[in-house]
């Protein structure tokens, strides 16, 4: 049995496995969940024009980020991924069952702190909004992006990458982290059993994330796992009925606002903000930051916007 | 909680699942792995062969130029112990992976081998690449990083080095 884990792996055994978990999940899993969302809603007696409106610029939205990700990825991601991979990493790991479990829970991992870090950071949270924006919570939203957010994953995938794993394994990983997240955007299922809701990121630890509730601000940045946030002190099981939005509401389905509010608002702020100090301080520091304030407890992301 | 607590928290998983991944990549890598090749004096049996004509048959028309068959010439202390091994290299995903199809000695005889895989590259320019090489010698299969340069579309040279013994393989396309 453990030969079986340290058994190399071909690696076009590897391509079809996470072929058929990132590519063609859309197809077996996100679609179909959707138009049952959708015929939910209408049973609800919630379906609606702006519900339908909202979900299509989800869709236009990811559209948008794919754009700026395949750029990324032709200019700098692919050769600097392999650059890194052969100047400035540890000893090459192979490629086997285990290391592959490993690379995912390290993805996993990264995610959090990438997903914290966009929620902490002034320059984070002016594109990660853009996904928390929408009032309601289905499969849609989870393709609600922002322009910046190809960008900061890089920052965290870099290191997995100089930690000797094969970068396209690192980046097949970290689409199997997001895709797992996808199918986490939904009302229509409650709570699981109690050692799934305890080990892994559930629907209702993730609409607890995305609730405007304060209580709710900045909790379960999980991807797969939600240990990770039992271990670093962000965990918040969902209890009260959860408010999905940010608290300064956008009110629009245009596509083009709804993708660039954020990074627009962000600009306002730093114009009103004096001294280039301060305005340099703003993109590092929390969300709701300002030169005046002085607690904790003003900073949170969700108050921000 | 702490900034301190965080990152020794956060420290603590990265070293367990990254250590985990070298220590039993570094295990498997020490166990007995279904591998190589180059003994240079292979036992050839008596069997004229013709399929390298057969081989060059199979190479596709506008391919990869590194994907097809390779042939090296080992030379011995003896010229008549001189041989030859044929390569096929195959893109696998991300790499381009050598496996060993065919010995030949100076009269022709040739033995078909055992399919082993020989070396890996994974990162390759016009002008250089580098990769993994693997080989038996006394029984033990040992990898070691090599370098490959591209001399033109149908030769390229592989050097390494390994515990103060190097060597320069000179690959031709058939």
């Amino acid at each position: 049995m453990f030969d079986s884990l340290f058994k190399p792996i071909p690696w076009t055994e590897v391509e079809t496995f996470f072929y058929l978990l990132n590519d063609l999940s859309v197809f077996y899993i996100i679609i179909p969940f959707f138009i049952i969302e959708l015929i939910r809603y209408l049973y609800l007696n919630k379906l609606s024009k702006n519900l339908i409106y909202d979900s299509v610029t989800n869709i236009i939205t990811v559209f948008a980020f794919l754009s700026i990700e395949y750029i990324i990825g032709l200019l700098f991601l692919t050769k600097g991924y392999y650059w890194i991979h052969e100047n400035m990493s540890l000893a090459h790991l192979p490629i086997n069952f285990w290391t592959i479990t490993c690379c995912i829970l390290i993805a996993d991992f990264a995610y959090y702190w990438d997903h914290r870090m966009m929620h902490r950071i002034g320059i984070g949270w002016a594109t990660h909004t853009v996904h928390h924006s929408s009032e309601y919570f289905n499969m849609s939203v989870a393709y609600r992006f922002g322009p910046l957010d190809a960008i900061f994953p890089i920052l965290f995938s870099l290191p997995i990458v100089m930690l000797g794993f094969n970068p396209m394994l690192v980046l097949l990983a970290e689409i199997f982290v997001q895709t797992f997240q996808t199918i986490l955007h939904t009302e229509a299922i409650g709570k699981l059993p109690k050692p799934i809701e305890y080990i892994f990121n559930t629907p209702s630890h993730h609409r607890v994330h995305h609730g405007s509730n304060q209580k709710y601000w900045d909790k379960n940045y999980a991807g797969i796992l939600i240990i990770w946030d039992r271990i670093l002190g962000t965990f918040e099981p969902e209890k009260e009925k959860v408010v999905y939005g940010i608290s300064t509401p956008l009110d629009s389905v245009n596509p083009i606002l709804v993708f660039l509010h954020g990074i627009f608002r962000f600009y306002d702020k730093i114009i009103q903000i004096k001294g280039l100090t301060n305005k340099l301080l703003a993109f590092i520091k929390p969300p709701n930051w300002t030169p005046l304030s002085k607690t904790k407890s003003d900073e949170s992301s969700k108050k921000s916007i | 909680m702490k900034n301190s607590t965080l990152f020794f928290r956060s420290l603590c998983i990265i070293l367990l699942l990254a250590g985990s991944a070298h220590l039993f990549a570094f295990i498997a890598n020490n166990k007995n792995q279904p591998t190589v090749r180059n003994n240079k004096k292979i036992p050839l049996a008596p069997t004229k062969d013709t399929s390298i004509t057969h081989i060059e048959k199979e190479i596709p028309p506008n391919e990869d130029p590194l994907i097809g068959f390779w042939k090296v010439f080992y030379d011995s202390e003896t010229p008549s112990d001189r041989i030859s091994i044929i390569y096929q290299i195959k893109k696998e995903g991300i790499a381009y992976n050598a496996y060993s199809i065919r010995y030949e000695d100076e009269s022709g005889f040739s033995q078909k081998a055992e399919g082993a895989k020989v070396l890996t590259i994974e990162n390759l320019s016009s002008k250089e690449g580098k990769g993994i090489y693997t080989f038996t010698y006394e029984k033990k299969t040992h990898k070691v990083n090599c370098d490959i340069k591209i001399i033109d579309k149908s030769t390229f040279q592989l050097s390494y080095i390994y515990f103060g013994y190097g060597d320069v393989e000179t690959w031709k396309k058939l």
